[in-house]
């Protein structure tokens, strides 16, 4: 029975998709700049396509290079061009860029496309994604981490010391809550976590923290909500 | 069909081999019909705790290798009828045991036997990963101290997410065993209690196994404790026996024992 050398799956990538209206060098460098300065670690490294359904007009070679170096000098994995007319399609592809075909329907301006895409697709606000709740019935144990990508986390068992429940949007523990517990992490500084025995080693929002010493003082072992007032983490009865 | 129970822990020297041991021991002696395999290549052990280890020939890497068979390897218990042991491999290491080999042996095991106890080796690699892998149930041996029970949380974690039973979406069956347990340290809070552990743990108790030293004397005699009926440590295994087997058994030697009257009164320690 020999091991097999590879496996083919269907997968969805999580990216991120650039929607452009039209193009000045100049104009977008700076824009992009600003963007990744708003939250340099968000950005880097991520996966990125541009989408060219809502495009005016034609992009020529020299801009559609200029742009990849734009991307890639600020940290973005540009991988693709989706939508925008043949000559387009073909000029990415000379560039060594993948290229997708539109969807069905014409995205808002304003919005990221509504419709269903091949892949899903993560905005820069944490807020417009929304993803149907995690929700994990047994004991989270040590070494053991959990993420709720996009979404709530819901906990109905334990978390044990030594695990990780993380989630970009609120986390509710319902059983024992003793290991760490970071909600928000793509910078949402709504997000709460909700818990009926609160003895966790650290509980984090959106990157701010506390740890176990300072969680001993307040509500220990006793039903509380963390949330973020003014950049610090308060914690509070239920 | 067999079932396959793994005893596991984490960490090491909390007692796996001594009750894997005793729990197959105690099996027997009530008619199931058991092998216990030792999964520590490289460090057996189990067949000193049987007292077997002058007899071993072939091991469990010379049946997966098919150097031998199944038959040349399995060692029969001299004391107790209906046991069997399958003696781990001194000379080689964990990675002579391979998924295909580890199941051909358990396959063919599970036609003749009731009950196969896999001795697990310490640690979460991959011999231990594999002792764990085609269990259906678990005996998570702990002691009342907190790394063993960190320890033990991990291997709950690991059983519930690469075991077999979990790649088919199932759930592995837990018991805690609690071993090398002291009351009287308990009380003076130098040792977490029963409470405790369950608490943080939050499985089923299989049993909870004082702190004896007829478990020391019985791995150097190579005689399994639950044999020493007279012993706390040996009755307390039968107990967790029975519970295996589905009876309800109150559990026994969670107190300080207390000083009888005329004892104290003649100054007895």
């Amino acid at each position: 029975m020999a091991d097999p050398c590879f496996q083919i799956k269907g997968t969805s990538v999580t990216s991120m998709v650039l929607d452009l209206y039209h193009y000045q060098g100049e104009e977008f460098a700076s824009a992009l700049h600003q963007k990744v300065q708003s939250a340099p670690l968000f950005f880097t490294g991520s996966p990125l396509y541009i989408n060219l359904a809502s495009f005016n007009g034609e992009l020529s070679k020299p801009e559609l290079q200029e742009i990849i170096k734009h991307c890639q000098s600020l940290g973005f994995q540009l991988f693709g061009c989706k939508g925008g007319s043949e000559p387009q399609a073909k000029l990415a592809k000379d560039l060594g860029l993948v290229h997708l075909p539109a969807s069905r329907a014409r995205p808002d301006k304003t919005e990221p496309s509504p419709e269903p895409e091949p892949a899903p697709v993560a905005s820069p606000e944490p807020e417009a994604i929304s993803r149907p709740t995690r929700i994990i019935e047994r004991p989270v144990r040590s070494g053991q981490q959990i993420y709720a990508e996009g979404s709530d986390l819901i906990l109905l068992a334990q978390v044990s010391e030594g695990a990780e429940v993380i989630a970009d949007g609120n986390i509710h523990a319902y059983g024992p809550l003793r290991g760490r517990a970071l909600a928000g992490v793509r910078d949402n500084p709504n997000a709460r976590i909700f818990c009926q025995h609160l003895e966790a080693e650290l509980v984090s929002i959106a990157g701010h923290f506390v740890l176990n010493d300072t969680l001993r003082e307040r509500c220990w072992k006793q039903p509380a909500q963390v949330f973020l007032q003014d950049d610090s983490i308060e914690i509070a009865a239920l | 069909m067999a079932k396959i129970i793994v005893v596991t822990s984490g960490k090491g020297g909390v007692g796996k081999t001594t009750s894997s041991a005793a729990i197959s021991t105690g099996l027997a002696l009530r008619g199931h019909k058991t092998v216990v395999i030792d999964f520590d290549v490289g460090l057996r052990n189990l067949d000193l705790i049987m007292g077997c280890e002058r007899r071993v020939v072939y091991d469990f890497v010379n049946v997966i290798n098919k150097e031998a068979s199944l038959k040349q390897a399995l060692i029969k218990d001299k004391r107790t009828d209906g046991l069997f042991i399958l003696p781990a491999s001194q000379t080689r290491d964990k990675d002579a045991l391979t998924h295909e080999g580890v199941e051909a042996v358990l396959d063919e095991l599970a036609k003749d036997f009731d009950y196969i106890i896999c001795d697990s080796p310490a640690g979460i690699e991959q011999g231990a990963q594999m002792a764990l892998y085609f269990a259906e149930e678990a005996i998570v041996v702990t002691n009342p101290e907190v790394s063993s029970v960190r320890d033990s949380d991990r291997i709950l974690g690991i059983l519930q997410s690469k075991s077999r039973m979990a790649e088919q979406g199932k759930a592995v069956k837990e018991h805690l065993l609690l071993t090398r347990y002291n009351p009287t340290r308990v009380a003076s809070a130098e040792m977490l209690s029963v409470a405790d552990v369950e608490e943080i743990l939050a499985i089923p108790l299989l049993g909870v196994i004082p702190e004896s030293e007829a478990v020391l004397k019985a791995s150097n005699q190579g005689a399994p404790v639950i044999l020493d009926t007279e012993s706390q440590a040996g009755q307390a295994y039968e107990d967790a026996v029975s519970r295996l087997l589905g009876d309800e058994v109150e559990h026994r030697f969670l107190e300080q024992t207390q000083k009888g009257f005329f004892k104290r009164l003649l100054g007895g320690k």
